[in-house]
């Protein structure tokens, strides 16, 4: 048993799980809620312990560090924390179905991050820069608010087309937009909270790396960019419309992608491990 | 004019303006990341053209210093403008709120509440309010008033109310964090050190300033070295470094990135570091005669090879040059042509390349020294920029997790019954679910 293994599994397991919500969605069975909470653990489990593994590999390598350190590894823990996220908030809010998009999203990180031939998942040794218990707490923070934002998306997504077709055929099953757009607000409050925890802990890292707790640098300024437009979110709820609303959280998840993608491989910077 | 005031306060005090202006500095700091930061006037305009437009855009508005200049720190300053009046303007609201204490409450009053319900009690009444108490002060509520009157019983009960100020502690915390952030640049320095292995120095380049600073004590490098990983990728760079005051060593430390030295409150860290060659071995094989000659050659000053007028000299030295390995650049002056130069491949002597003239050159033994670079700065606002993000998680973990509670409850004789009337204000309908809970609880106590 290998890490890669249970890495794998967990990919396709992200794709038969999206499969399922989508089943929910439609049918709206309740044996098929329960099935699809099952799969969710059941992968959430298999795919955390793939991470452990290898976790522990790296220091069978003899380069022992948390897997975290480059493009593959926040792929795989970033699919993780989105359905870790979503899972936390799917029993008190009861939209089971809406877990088609966040599944989606695990599922084409993990295969992104398994068969595209720019992505290196070998476990490489960890450079200088990184050498600091900041890791785990910027890198984990950051990426329980970018799960959170995937999550939003999601609802803000299905918001935005249940009020524009209502009830009308297919979007019928859709859940309610009260409730997703009440749904929609906790959830970004939840990923705004850990993206600025994200933030600051990299501010302190950076300030203690390399002298300056903020220098500008375009992964810096693409995830304030995405601060700013959350926190306008939460600024706005008082005098703009639920559909402006939506709007702008997809615009966020927008940032997210290119704080995430974007900036590893349109810009350059201080965070250039994270392009490979 | 007045009114016209009047109108510009309302503006900037307003929630519609914290959207815009926080959408605003969103999308020019996308322009920043975009344009390339700290280009010279030359290069854009050798990169755009000289006549172009865009070239005077940029220049004109400082496009490439983007975050520095003054019309960007402004915006910010309007944020915290309008941060500070929107406080000015409710924090007295929320003040009146927390002292309010609802008296005379009456069951239609109640019903306006966004949570309410009631019950009534087949018990006798002093029974429902010692049980009524009894509840509220067993499940951690702080009572607030109460007042016991011949038919009825009035008490407001409370959890965690002093957390309504939460938002204010938000709010203040990134102020914090943007008044260090000014006091730091405006009071303390930062700037770069560079250093060659042995020597020492007190000099600060600081940073888009052509000045320099000198600190009251120098620094030696005593060493710099790279550790690497089996693979051969750098795993640790470390500075070992001796501060001076006048003759005496007063501080030795090794200097890694990750772990910076701190003296008299100026910070030392790790950031760069580079090769520069001072001495190599180098043979000349003259290709018309087959005559060899070997040079120890170095940086300092030219040396003529042995029976001509040639005059040989090193010039540069890469680790790494165009992925073939090490390379030496060595120079060459001859008598009636050009003075030319080459790079010379350590690893590949039989590369074409590895010529100068009518010789074949080759490399070995070089030398090289490390010169490492250091981060300098001093920050007298840092503590209070640490403070703010603290402050900002703390406070905002509870103004957004904090539900602070505050719990009306009427109880009146009706005949052989009493009647319990309990309710709740909550913003938007986000405390029902802990309401019906509540609520549920109180039935089954009574």
């Amino acid at each position: 048993m290998n890490s890669s293994l249970l890495l794998s599994l967990s990919t396709f397991g992200w794709l038969f799980c999206s499969l399922l919500y989508l089943g929910v969605l439609i049918f709206q069975k309740h044996s098929l809620k329960k099935g699809a909470l099952g799969v969710t653990i059941i992968i959430l489990l298999v795919q955390g312990a793939g991470i452990i593994l290898r976790w522990r590999e790296s220091y069978e390598l003899g380069i022992g560090h948390v897997p975290l350190t480059n493009l593959y590894e926040s792929l795989v823990f970033g699919s993780w924390a989105i359905m870790a996220v979503y899972l936390m908030f799917v029993r008190r809010w009861q939209i089971v179905g809406l877990g088609v998009v966040p599944s989606l999203l695990a599922f084409l990180a993990m295969a992104y991050a398994s068969f595209s031939p720019n992505v290196e998942s070998r476990i490489q040794p960890l450079v200088p820069a990184l050498k600091s218990n900041w890791l785990l707490a910027h890198v984990t923070t950051c990426f329980l608010g970018y799960g959170a934002f995937a999550i939003s998306f999601g609802a803000s997504l299905a918001y935005i087309l249940k009020r524009k077709y209502e009830d009308k055929g297919f979007f019928r099953i859709l859940p309610d937009a009260g409730i997703l757009e009440k749904f929609n607000r906790q959830i970004i409050i939840f990923g705004f909270l850990w993206l600025t925890v994200g933030i600051l802990t990299g501010a302190v890292w950076a300030e203690s790396a390399w002298g300056n707790y903020w220098s500008w640098d375009p992964k810096e300024t693409w995830s304030l960019i995405t601060w700013l437009v959350y926190a306008s979110v939460l600024h706005a709820y008082k005098n703009w419309s639920g559909q402006r609303i939506a709007l702008i959280s997809i615009v966020g998840f927008g940032c997210v992608i290119f704080t995430y993608f974007g900036v590893n491989f349109l810009l350059s910077g201080l965070h250039s491990y994270g392009a490979r | 004019m007045l009114s016209f005031l009047k109108r510009i306060y309302q503006s900037l005090s307003s929630l519609r303006f914290t959207v815009m202006i926080l959408l605003v500095i969103a999308a020019i700091s996308m322009v920043g990341t975009i344009l390339p930061q700290g280009m010279t006037e030359e290069a854009v305009l050798s990169f755009y053209g000289e006549t172009s437009w865009k070239a005077r855009a940029i220049i004109f508005l400082g496009l490439t210093d983007l975050y520095h200049t003054l019309w960007f720190q402004a915006l910010i300053g309007l944020l915290a403008v309008n941060v500070s009046l929107c406080t000015t303007e409710r924090f007295p609201k929320t003040l009146k709120l927390w002292a309010h204490k609802e008296r005379e409450l009456n069951a239609d009053k109640l019903r306006k509440f966004n949570n309410f319900s009631e019950l009534s009690s087949l018990k006798n009444f002093e029974e429902v309010i010692s049980s009524l108490k009894g509840f509220f002060h067993d499940h951690g509520w702080k009572k607030e008033f109460d007042r016991v009157g011949e038919e009825t019983f009035e008490g407001i009960f409370s959890k965690r109310r002093v957390l309504i100020f939460s938002i204010y502690g938000v709010h203040l915390s990134v102020m914090l964090v943007l008044l260090g952030a000014f006091l730091g640049s405006f009071f303390g320095f930062k700037g770069t050190m560079a250093l060659l292995q042995g020597d020492s120095t007190n000099m600060v380049k600081l940073m888009r300033k052509d000045k320099a600073l000198m600190l009251p004590f120098e620094v030696r490098c005593d060493r710099f070295y790279v550790k690497f990983y089996s693979d051969g990728t750098p795993s640790e760079y470390v500075s070992e470094v001796t501060i001076l005051e006048g003759e005496k060593e007063v501080l030795k430390k090794s200097i890694r990135v990750n772990d910076p030295l701190t003296y008299k409150g100026i910070n030392f860290y790790q950031a760069t570091y580079g090769t520069i060659i001072s001495k190599a071995k180098v043979n000349f094989v003259d290709e018309k005669t087959g005559e060899s000659f070997e040079l120890t050659l170095s940086t300092q000053k030219e040396d003529t090879i042995p029976g001509s007028n040639t005059l040989v000299q090193l010039m540069d030295y890469r680790d790494n040059f165009s992925n073939l390995g090490p390379a030496v650049a060595v120079g060459m002056m001859e008598e009636g042509v050009r003075p030319r130069a080459g790079w010379i491949l350590l690893n590949h002597p039989d590369f074409h390349g590895n010529r100068l003239g009518r010789y074949r050159v080759s490399v070995r033994d070089v030398e090289v020294e490390y010169y490492t670079g250091f981060q300098v700065k001093r920050d007298p606002g840092l503590w209070l920029v640490l403070t703010g993000f603290s402050g900002l998680v703390l406070f905002m973990l509870t103004t957004f997790y904090g539900s602070p509670t505050r719990v009306w409850c009427l109880a009146e004789k009706h005949g052989g019954s009493v009647k319990i009337y309990i309710a709740m204000k909550s913003k938007g309908g986000s405390q029902a679910e802990r309401f019906t809970t509540l609520f549920r609880n109180v039935k089954r106590f009574l």
